[in-house]
């Protein structure tokens, strides 16, 4: 007897990598790795910083630690560039994507249970993206068309002339703000994108989410509060 | 009871369609959805104008083939119900019910109400099935499938691919669908030799067919008549990774020796 089958052939690309990033799927399976990597650097970024409570001396020396160990140094700025540029290219690519799915918008709004942090993830990560560009060009570079009177190798000084700024401290205060909001979605969602997802864990993650976004949010927003208050200066 | 409703009619996919008001004062309680439109349609053909177009067939809640948006729902603000089994008795007298199409680049509009969604067809069509040679009845329980496996294949398979997923979703993605049926064969042993390239395979498809990407929004398993979740789409996301990861060519020369 002859039996003829068909297999469920797999589309016959030459590279599966490429395959795999032109899917939705591997887009946001990328966009979840390079998430978690932006996520342990805003983390680490904020306890470093906060040590600018402790006073210039101790701020001063964590700012010349992290200048001079060239090897931690580079290391962070490259994977971090790479994650910021594949994260940023797969959001908006998704987005753009996702907008020419539904040409046609629905006339009545549809009543859909999207939270505020889902529906405006390529909004708060413009806004990221933005404030970014502009905090490298404030604090690390120090250009003088966004910082005058920078000071070289006084983290503190510049730190505190930035926050006596009201323009930076509003567009600062609206990108820590935007990151909670993003990371409160990112946080719970990258399980879903890596596979994860499963009843047992999905409301303590939706819990964790909201909370790691508020906290991060909260302690960013402290240290423009403390030259506000007084406490650093 | 009387209702106001507001329809979106189209003449084609050409056509710029829009909302069309009748006011519809035979409506009984008891009556579907369905047949609430039948009734209007019947006047509507009495007074020598165009019946409104919308998609039905078996009325039972179990084809899929109905399905259109009552204000801002899917299906209807009822969970878990099809349009067809939704009935008057949820609506009270003198509401205002603006009807309109599933909004998709994937499902175009054929006429009204009523959409291709040919899409979620071909998506089938490029892996949702078992290549197994069907061969002589089995034993029932010659192969062993747990309980718990059973069930979860069970509820994915309660999918009916009416597209209310894709309607609700924000990025007009198929991927709760994609997911369900990737899940309801993936789980079970006579789908397990193919999961990953099914995946694989599935996924290429729906996103050739111009549905939007998952972000995990949820208003896509809060609309789903038959309470598909989003662990589904986990499923499929996991498998389509697998399936990258592990994905060869096949055997050069298939054990000819």
């Amino acid at each position: 007897m002859s039996v003829a089958t068909t297999s469920t052939a797999a589309p016959a690309k030459a590279s599966r990598l490429s395959v795999f990033w032109d899917s939705q799927v591997g887009k946001k399976f990328v966009s979840a790795v390079t998430g978690i990597l932006l996520f342990v650097f805003v983390l680490g970024h904020v306890l470093g910083n906060m040590q600018s409570f402790q006073g210039a001396e101790k701020f001063n020396a964590y700012a010349h630690f992290l200048q001079t160990t060239k090897g931690l140094l580079w290391m962070t700025r490259i994977v971090m560039l790479t994650a910021l540029v594949l994260h940023a290219t797969a959001g908006i690519q998704l987005y753009l994507k996702a907008r020419a799915a539904r040409p046609q918008p629905y006339r009545v709004p549809l009543a859909n249970p999207a939270t505020v942090s889902s529906k405006t993830m390529i909004w708060s990560g413009l806004l990221m993206l933005a404030f970014v560009i502009f905090h490298l060009l404030d604090l690390t570079i120090g250009a003088a068309f966004v910082h005058s009177g920078f000071v070289e190798g006084d983290a503190y000084v510049n730190l505190v002339a930035t926050f006596r700024s009201v323009g930076k401290v509003i567009f600062y205060g609206a990108s820590v703000i935007g990151l909670g909001l993003h990371l409160s979605h990112g946080l719970y969602s990258l399980w879903q994108s890596l596979g994860f997802r499963q009843p047992l864990w999905t409301p303590t993650i939706t819990k964790a989410a909201l909370l790691i976004g508020a906290f991060l949010a909260l302690a960013y927003l402290s240290i423009p509060g403390g030259v506000v208050a007084g406490l650093i200066r | 009871m009387r209702l106001t409703l507001e329809i979106w009619r189209q003449k084609g996919a050409d056509d710029a369609g829009r909302f069309v008001r009748y006011e519809h004062d035979e409506v009984s309680e008891h009556m579907s959805f369905l047949e609430m439109l039948d009734v209007l349609n019947q006047k509507l053909i009495e007074k020598g104008e165009e019946p409104v177009s919308f998609d039905s067939d078996c009325r039972e809640g179990i084809c899929g083939m109905c399905g259109f948006v009552v204000n801002g729902y899917p299906h209807g603000p009822q969970p878990l119900t099809t349009v067809c089994q939704l009935h008057m008795r949820f609506f009270h007298d003198g509401d205002v019910l603006r009807l309109e199409p599933f909004r998709a680049k994937a499902f175009p509009i054929i006429r009204d109400l009523a959409i291709d969604r040919s899409a979620l067809d071909r998506i089938i069509m490029a892996g949702g099935y078992n290549s197994i040679n069907a061969g002589g009845p089995r034993d029932a329980n010659s192969i062993l499938v747990g309980k718990k496996e059973a069930d979860l294949s069970m509820d994915a398979a309660a999918c009916i691919g009416c597209g209310a997923c894709v309607a609700a979703c924000p990025n007009a993605s198929a991927s709760l669908f994609t997911g369900g049926k990737i899940s309801h064969l993936g789980l079970l042993p006579q789908g397990e030799p193919e999961r990953k390239t099914r995946a694989l395979s599935m996924v290429e498809r729906h996103n050739t067919e111009g549905f939007g990407g998952c972000t995990v929004i949820g208003a896509c398993a809060e609309a789903c008549p038959k309470g598909l979740k989003l662990d589904f789409i986990a499923r499929m996301n996991k498998d389509y990774l697998a399936g990258t990861v592990t994905y060869r060519e096949g055997a050069a020369g298939g054990g000819s020796g």
